[in-house]
């Protein structure tokens, strides 16, 4: 899986490609875990549009960075996840635990550069 | 005929009779020239070459010698390992053909802790701090140590993992350490590199193993929860089977019967190997609990029960656990599911097949869920298949997954082929086997990336 790291300003944009499974997290939480340290009032939407493949493992872990984010008082969206994705999060009702964005990746906000 | 002479010294006086000059007279003082004939001269000039010559022939043996000993003391070096018994023998070995081979009289192997030592003790305590030196300076070649009481050289030795060796030895009798001497030294530190590299591998191997060992056992115990049969409920026919992908593995299954009802339960806890097993444990432990000790007929309350027991627990370990519950009372024409966050779940009747849809999150999601039942109707014939989610991602050779629609097609072929009129009991554990089977063809031997696990429960007829 390939993770891309943004950030502009308080915003900050990670976008996953790939299959995200057990292989892939430890990374994942590493950068979450930098993101966070401080990450108070930081929002952090994370791209899930080119992710083809997710397993319990990662579900854990999104679950798992969208409390590291409540509990810094940080924000955690997931952004336009894709077909497979968001036939996992139904399947798991898991999308009643996740804010969840369907909207272009790239806010309009003036200066976000991606 | 006189006889032929023997030694060059009786040549010498054959030729000085000879020549007329008696042979005591070879016995008078060195090259007294003019008193004495030339031929006598000449004759005292060969006996010394001749002298000359045996000493260097002796010495020549004896070099001989010492470096036959040398390449013997070389070649047992290069068969301690093959030959030598255990580790201790080995040692020893390599020690002794060190010593000999380089022609030392003491030895010591130091660094980060190690030591051993062989030959001459006196010299032990001096070469032990040089090897230690030699360690700590971070010696790159063999050199000749330039502050030693006696003659000592210093090598490192090549080792493949830490901490770092050197050697000292010491040669206290013979030659002075040459540049000869540095190649020998490397080669010598080479070999012993080898051994130790050899020591550390099997230790490291015997650790390894012994761990291997405590997981299979850890893995056969964690298991062992799934292991007991699914209690016999007059009308309800179950059959349940789990395969991990590993030796053990998140996914699991439990049932316990009350007042005539069948309670179970499937469900995955997410993550793989060992450390989910031992969710799973405790999960099941919690999940029987719950039905065999609960008041309520409603499945969602073992739910919303299991959930506040686990929720900490499941948060602190980073996890959460699909799974559903149900409660099938034979005869009562229902069942009773309350599904948190799993999947597939599938119900067969004569009209299709349905999917039984997430109720509520998975537990350990939220720290309260407000979990609900769905009543479904459920009649003689009819079945519940309770799969997990390795089933319907099983991957083809392709990377292609078998997926859910599949899963459900495979379900309403068995149910309609197998479930009515039939009196046999075995009618689930058939279901399961066909739908195992055609995960397994579509795997074309790809192998299982995540435990598969099924349920599958039949309303039989019930004796009124």
């Amino acid at each position: 899986m390939e993770i891309r790291s943004e950030r502009w300003d308080q915003r900050h944009l990670i976008t996953l490609t790939g299959r995200f499974d057990a292989h892939e997290t430890p990374r994942f939480r590493e950068l979450l875990a930098d993101l966070l340290a401080n990450g108070s009032g930081l929002s952090v939407d994370i791209d899930l549009s080119a992710v083809h493949f997710i397993d319990s493992s990662a579900l854990a872990e999104l679950l798992r960075a969208a409390r590291a984010a409540t509990d810094v008082g940080a924000t955690l969206v997931l952004l336009n996840p894709s077909d497979p994705v968001r036939v996992i999060f139904e399947l798991t009702a898991l999308d009643q635990a996740f804010s969840i964005r369907y909207a272009p990746t790239v806010p309009d906000t003036p200066g976000f550069t991606g | 005929m006189s006889a032929v002479p023997a030694t060059m010294a009786e040549a010498v006086n054959t030729l000085l009779r000879a020549a007329g000059t008696e042979q005591a007279r070879l016995d008078v003082g060195p090259f007294a020239a003019g008193s004495v004939p030339e031929a006598v001269v000449a004759a005292q000039h060969v006996l010394q070459l001749l002298d000359l010559h045996e000493q260097a022939e002796e010495e020549l043996t004896d070099a001989l010698v010492a470096a036959q000993d040398r390449l013997l003391a070389l070649y047992d070096l290069t068969r301690v390992q093959a030959e030598s018994r255990d580790h201790a023998e080995a040692h020893k070995r390599t020690a002794a053909a060190v010593l000999t081979s380089t022609e030392c009289d003491s030895g010591v192997l130091a660094g980060g802790g190690l030591l051993y030592r062989a030959g001459d003790e006196a010299h032990f305590p001096i070469l032990t701090r040089i090897a230690e030196e030699a360690v700590a300076r971070g010696l790159t070649e063999p050199a000749v140590w330039p502050d030693a009481p006696t003659p000592t050289m210093v090598a490192p030795v090549p080792v493949s993992t830490s901490p770092a060796l050197a050697i000292a030895i010491t040669r206290t009798r013979g030659p002075a350490f040459d540049t000869g001497d540095v190649k020998l030294v490397a080669a010598v530190a080479a070999v012993i590199g080898g051994l130790v590299n050899l020591t550390r591998l099997h230790q490291s191997e015997v650790e390894r193993a012994q761990l291997e060992q405590e997981h299979q056992m850890a893995s056969a115990l964690a298991q062992a929860v799934l292991s007991t049969e699914p209690p016999q409920v007059p009308g309800a026919e179950v059959y349940a089977e789990c395969v991990p992908a590993n030796l053990a593995g998140g996914d699991f299954f439990t049932f316990a019967p009350r007042d005539g009802a069948l309670w179970f339960a499937v469900g995955d806890v997410a993550g793989k190997g060992l450390p989910a097993a031992m969710i799973m444990t405790r999960a099941v432990t919690a999940i029987r609990n719950a039905c065999v000790a609960g008041r309520s007929d409603d499945p969602a309350d073992v739910v919303n029960q299991v959930n506040e027991e686990l929720f900490g627990y499941l948060v602190d370990a980073g996890r959460f656990i699909t799974m559903a519950v149900g409660r099938y009372l034979p005869g009562s024409g229902h069942v009773d599911v309350c599904n948190a966050g799993h999947s597939p779940l599938a119900r067969a009747d004569r009209s299709g097949v349905t999917v039984i849809p997430p109720a509520t999150l998975p537990i350990g999601a939220l720290s309260t869920v407000d979990a609900r039942s769905l009543r479904l109707p459920f009649d003689e014939g009819d079945l519940l298949v309770l799969g997990s989610d390795g089933l319907a991602e099983q991957q083809d050779p392709r990377g292609r997954l078998f997926g859910y629609e599949r899963f459900l097609t495979a379900v309403g072929r068995a149910h309609e082929a197998l479930s009515y009129g039939r009196r046999h009991d075995d009618v689930p554990a058939q279901v399961a086997r066909r739908l195992f089977d055609e995960v397994a063809q579509h795997a074309a031997d790809t192998q299982p990336d995540d435990d598969c696990t099924l349920v599958v429960l039949r309303a039989a007829e019930v004796a009124r």
